[in-house]
Order: structure tokens, then C-alpha cells, then sequence
């Protein structure tokens, strides 16, 4: 009997997942996990971050060195670079993380918890955070930072 | 003849030169200073002072002796002011934008109270959070506030600036600010599409592309062009509408995030249970979430913890599955005849470690009303061959490479045999052209 070759190769050099979903004969994939497209083609890839919210780090109060709990729920713990260092956007409420200290060290605005996501703002060196819960920002009569919760 | 005395506070605002005067009777007043003036009716006004909100002008009759108070606010955001949902720093101003619902977990047809906030975007004074109504000076005219969309059902979720403006992405429309200088400090205002997103984490990006889910659920290109701001909308609706088909914020369902990786200039699109990568207009799936990525250029995180010192960006991330392999699946094919085919043979070309596992599984099916049946998995030789002998109509053939770390897939190659001995006859010609033409 007769053997006879096909190739399929688009969906290995762009593109990538069918963007119209399911279509036959496309040469595209329905399926591509852990890879990314190059020229070469389809190349495994899963991007190397850092987790620092696994189960062995251990965050503690500033102030009264008792373990933080940084829940781990989606959209949350968020990360934010500011200009005067790190801050975590969690479920539990908004911290900055002290880098001088030899613990990972959290100061808390007091802000309590959020549902809502957080972003940041920062201006004249003096980062700013809003969650639709809860504002937080530096204001420059009292020299402190104003914490707003939603009422 | 009357006497008029008004005390202004809190003492800070006295320090910093805080006054009043009968408008256009009185020179600026200091607190607690007494006036003589006829009986009649006048208006009290408060002079502008760094950082405190002007007490409101008030109206007065004065007939013998008056006594008001004025008081500056020490708060630069309003006492009445809800919290916004997001906000940005772009040129020096601070903007804001929204205000959530009672209800998160709605659709946002239900405004909260009768504000209309919910579509509010408010720009700051140039290099101070000072807004407008609030503790801006308003002869800068410098801050202000617009609201988005045409009704009352909008919403503001995210402003994010891209390259020489701002983007506010509401629910149902995404609108362009852009600063002009003339004829006064301010923000030129364009729509540029009527459909928005479903949430504040659905866009992500850099100077000049952001990328965002609408509320559809297909995946969106924002970017900066000679001609101007271009969205263009790319497909993935398949993929991304049931990822936010239920959403809450309360319950963390469906809550599609975008997150941009500045240092590989790829996007990781999540709502927590399936991650995918968007990375030079290519998408692929991952088995990693993350909520968010910050790069830290090697900065060190804990003076104590060594393995806290990175190179690498940090985030928060959810592994989502523990598979650590390379695994793709190919479109439904029929190499373009309705016929019994038999694959007899499949070659996935490429290269992968020494150590590495490649299998592959096919999905197939006689008629195109049934579901797909699969094999098992079936291990390749090294060079990747492996024979598995399936025979259908239609196809999808599935690879796996373990682990997936120095993998590259470049093809699939097939050989097959026409199997259905009715079509032989009268196709022949046409099972070249198939085999010339597949894929």
C-alpha cells in the first residue's frame, strides 16, 4: 500500500495557539504548553521568576515581630517597585518590606484587608496606593502617609 | 455700622498665610481680625494656601456684630471623596480613576448610590497629590476631571500611561488623555474603542503596547503608531471568555490579570487556574501563574537570607500544574480528504536533552459528529519516531517532551496510507495533492 508524507509545521514558527479557536487543516496548535515560539521553533520555556511568598519565607511585624500571613489568593500578594523599596499589595492589607533588616521585615499601613486589586502611584519619591477598598497617601501637611477606606 | 470677625483654623493654615476678606471690600484679613462695614449683605472668601482646601466662599447679612469661622481641610483627599479604583503618576500629575461598586461581584449595572463617580477620572496638580475641588490651586488650572463613557453603567478601572498619554480602560470603553499646553494646561480626550475590560488587572504593557482582555473575552493590542493609538484585536476569545465568565472579586473567580515582564518583554495572562504567555504575538500556555513581576536587578531582599539575593524578577506565583514537560496538540486535520486514513508513522523533529522523554498521542475519530477517541501515549524513539498505526477521518496529534528545559520542536512529520478501499480508486490524484498541501 502506498505511504505518503504531510507535514506540520505552521504552528510550530508563529502564532502558535489558533487565534479563531479550532480550525481544520490550519497547521496551528490547539494546544502548546510550556513553550515559547522562536525562529527555531517551538522551545520549552517556563520564565524563571523568584517566588518570595513560598512556604519557607517567614514575614514578621516591625513592630511586634510576630509572623505575617500573606495569603496566598488571586489576584493577591501583589508586588510593587517604588522608588524608596518594595511593597506587597496583599489580601491583608498593604506593607512595605525593610531590605536592611536580617528578617523580611513588613511595615503595615494599617490599611486591613482588600478585595480589590491594588496599584500604585508615586510622586516626588512618595509612592501612593489605591484598591477601590482603600487609598493610601503621603499627605504633605501632617507629613504622614492619610489611610481613606471606603465608607 | 457692623462689625465682621471671622477665625480662621487649624493653626498650621494660619502659619502658612491662610485669610479672608468681604469680596470686593475688604484687602485679605488675618484670622480673628475685625472689620466695620455698613449693614447689608456680603461674601466671605478664603484665600488659597499650599496644601489645604479653601473653605467654601459664604454669604452673610451683617447687621450689628458677626462672627464666622472658616475652616481649611488639612486632607487632600476629600473627606467625601471615595477611594479610587486605580491610579497613575504620568508627567508629574497624579491621576485616578473609578470608584468600585457595592457589589463587586455583579455585572456593574448597579451604581452605587446615584454618584456617578464609578466614571470619574481626576488629574492632579502638577507635582503634588492636590486635585481639583479639593486642595488645588485653581488659578494654576492644572488639575481636573472628565467623565468617561456616556452613561451612568460605565466604569473606570485602570489608567495606565503609554508613551505621550494616558489610557483610562473602563467597562465599557477605553479613552485616550493626552496633554496639551494651550490654550490652557490639560488633557486633550479621545475614545479610542467602545468596548473595555472586566476588571483593573486586565491590562498590562510598556512605553509604547499594552495588552488587555476585553470584557469578550478576546485578546487586545494597544499600540503607539506614526498615525497615532491603534487597538487591534487579535482572537483568543475561545480561550480567555470562560476564564472571566464568572467573576468575582469576593469569591477571586475569574479575574483575569495581565502581567508584563518588562526584562523579556513577554505578558503572562492568569485568573489563577490557567496561565498563558504572550510573547512577540505568539500564544502559548504555561503551567506557572503570576500575580505580578518586579525586577530587581540584583537588589538584595534580606541582608540575612542569602538565597534572597536575586538576579532573578520576583513575583508571587501559583504553580498550577506539576508538569514539567513540553506539550503541544496539533489543529483537527483530515489532509484534506474524508476518507479512513491510517497513520502509520510519526516523527516529531526537533532536538531535546540526552536524558529527555519524548511521547506522542493522536486523537481520532470516523465522522465528524463524534468526540475524539486517543490512544495511550506512546514513547519515540531518541530520534524521536515512533509508529502508532491509528486509522480515522480526522485527526490531532499530541507530543510531550520531558522535561521541556533544552527542547525545540521545528515540525510533525506523518506518513499515512489511504486505508478506505472505496477511495482509493477514484482520489488518487487527489491523496498527492493532500500530501503535497497538508500542513
Amino acid at each position: 500500500m502506498k505511504t505518503y508524507r504531510a507535514f506540520i509545521k505552521e504552528g510550530f514558527r508563529g502564532t502558535g495557539l489558533n487565534p479563531y479557536g479550532e480550525a481544520r487543516n490550519s497547521g496551528l496548535l490547539t494546544e502548546a504548553m510550556n513553550c515559547s515560539i522562536s525562529k527555531r521553533g517551538l522551545e520549552g520555556y517556563i520564565p524563571d521568576v523568584k517566588d518570595i511568598f513560598s512556604d519557607d519565607t517567614t514575614f514578621v511585624d516591625s513592630v511586634t515581630h510576630v509572623a505575617v500571613t500573606i495569603t496566598k489568593r488571586w489576584p493577591f500578594p501583589q508586588l510593587f517597585l517604588t522608588d524608596v523599596g518594595l511593597h506587597i499589595g496583599a489580601r491583608e492589607g498593604l506593607y512595605y518590606l525593610n531590605p536592611s533588616t536580617p528578617l523580611m521585615e513588613l511595615y503595615s499601613y494599617g490599611t486591613g484587608s482588600v478585595t480589590w486589586p491594588w496599584t500604585c502611584a508615586e510622586i516626588n519619591q512618595r509612592p501612593m496606593f489605591t484598591s477601590g477598598d482603600v487609598l493610601v497617601y503621603y499627605n504633605d501637611i501632617s507629613d504622614a502617609y492619610v489611610v481613606k477606606n471606603y465608607v | 455700622m457692623s462689625n465682621v470677625t471671622v477665625t480662621i483654623s487649624p493653626a498650621g493654615a494660619n502659619t502658612l498665610g491662610a485669610k479672608w476678606c468681604l469680596a470686593g471690600v475688604t484687602e485679605w484679613l488675618d484670622s480673628a481680625e475685625t472689620v466695620s462695614v455698613s449693614n447689608g449683605s456680603y461674601t466671605i472668601q478664603y484665600k488659597y494656601i499650599e496644601g489645604y482646601s479653601t473653605p467654601a466662599e459664604e454669604d452673610v447679612t451683617v447687621t450689628g456684630t458677626t462672627t464666622k469661622t472658616g475652616t481649611y481641610g488639612a486632607l487632600s483627599w476629600k473627606a467625601s471623596w471615595q477611594p479610587p479604583i486605580s491610579m497613575c503618576f504620568f508627567r508629574g500629575q497624579v491621576i485616578t480613576c473609578g470608584v468600585k461598586h457595592t457589589s463587586p461581584d455583579n455585572t456593574f449595572s448597579t451604581l452605587l448610590g446615584n454618584t456617578n463617580d464609578a466614571r470619574l477620572v481626576r488629574w492632579s496638580e502638577i507635582g503634588a497629590f492636590r486635585f481639583m475641588g479639593c486642595t488645588a490651586n485653581d488659578l494654576r488650572n492644572e488639575a481636573g476631571e472628565y467623565y468617561i463613557g456616556e452613561s451612568d453603567s460605565e466604569m473606570a478601572l485602570r489608567v495606565i500611561p503609554l508613551h505621550g498619554s494616558v489610557i483610562c480602560y473602563g467597562s465599557f470603553s477605553i479613552t485616550e488623555f493626552t496633554p496639551v499646553k494651550d490654550p490652557a494646561p490639560g488633557f486633550t480626550i479621545r475614545k479610542l474603542a467602545e468596548y473595555g475590560i472586566k476588571n483593573p488587572l486586565a491590562v498590562d504593557g510598556n512605553d509604547t503596547t499594552q495588552v488587555f482582555i476585553d470584557r469578550l473575552g478576546y485578546l487586545n493590542v494597544l499600540t503607539v503608531t506614526k498615525t497615532g493609538t491603534k487597538v487591534k484585536r487579535i482572537g483568543y476569545q475561545d480561550i480567555f471568555s470562560p476564564m472571566q465568565e464568572v467573576f468575582s472579586f469576593v469569591s477571586s473567580e475569574g479575574i483575569i490579570s495581565v502581567v508584563y515582564n518588562d526584562e523579556e518583554d513577554e505578558y503572562y495572562i492568569s485568573n489563577g487556574l490557567k496561565s498563558y504567555l504572550w510573547s512577540s504575538g505568539d500564544l502559548t500556555e504555561m503551567s506557572i501563574a503570576f500575580t505580578s513581576i518586579v525586577n530587581m536587578g540584583g537588589a538584595i531582599l534580606s541582608s540575612h537570607d542569602a538565597s534572597a539575593l536575586t538576579e532573578k524578577p520576583i513575583s508571587a506565583s501559583t504553580l498550577l500544574s506539576p508538569s514539567l514537560s513540553l506539550l503541544f496538540g496539533t489543529d483537527t486535520f483530515d489532509l484534506e480528504m474524508v476518507a479512513i486514513k491510517t497513520i502509520v508513522s510519526v516523527e516529531v523533529v526537533g532536538s531535546w536533552s540526552q536524558d529527555a522523554v519524548t511521547e506522542v498521542m493522536i486523537q481520532w475519530k470516523n465522522n465528524k459528529g463524534q468526540p475524539f477517541r486517543n490512544t495511550t501515549w506512546k514513547r519515540c524513539s531518541p530520534m524521536g519516531f515512533c509508529a502508532p498505526m491509528v486509522s480515522g477521518v480526522d485527526f490531532r496529534i499530541f507530543a510531550r517532551v520531558t522535561p521541556y528545559i533544552d527542547a525545540v520542536i521545528e515540525s510533525i512529520n506523518l506518513e499515512w496510507q489511504l486505508t478506505d478501499k472505496n477511495s482509493i480508486r477514484g482520489n488518487y490524484t487527489n491523496v498527492n495533492t493532500a500530501s503535497t498541501n497538508a500542513g
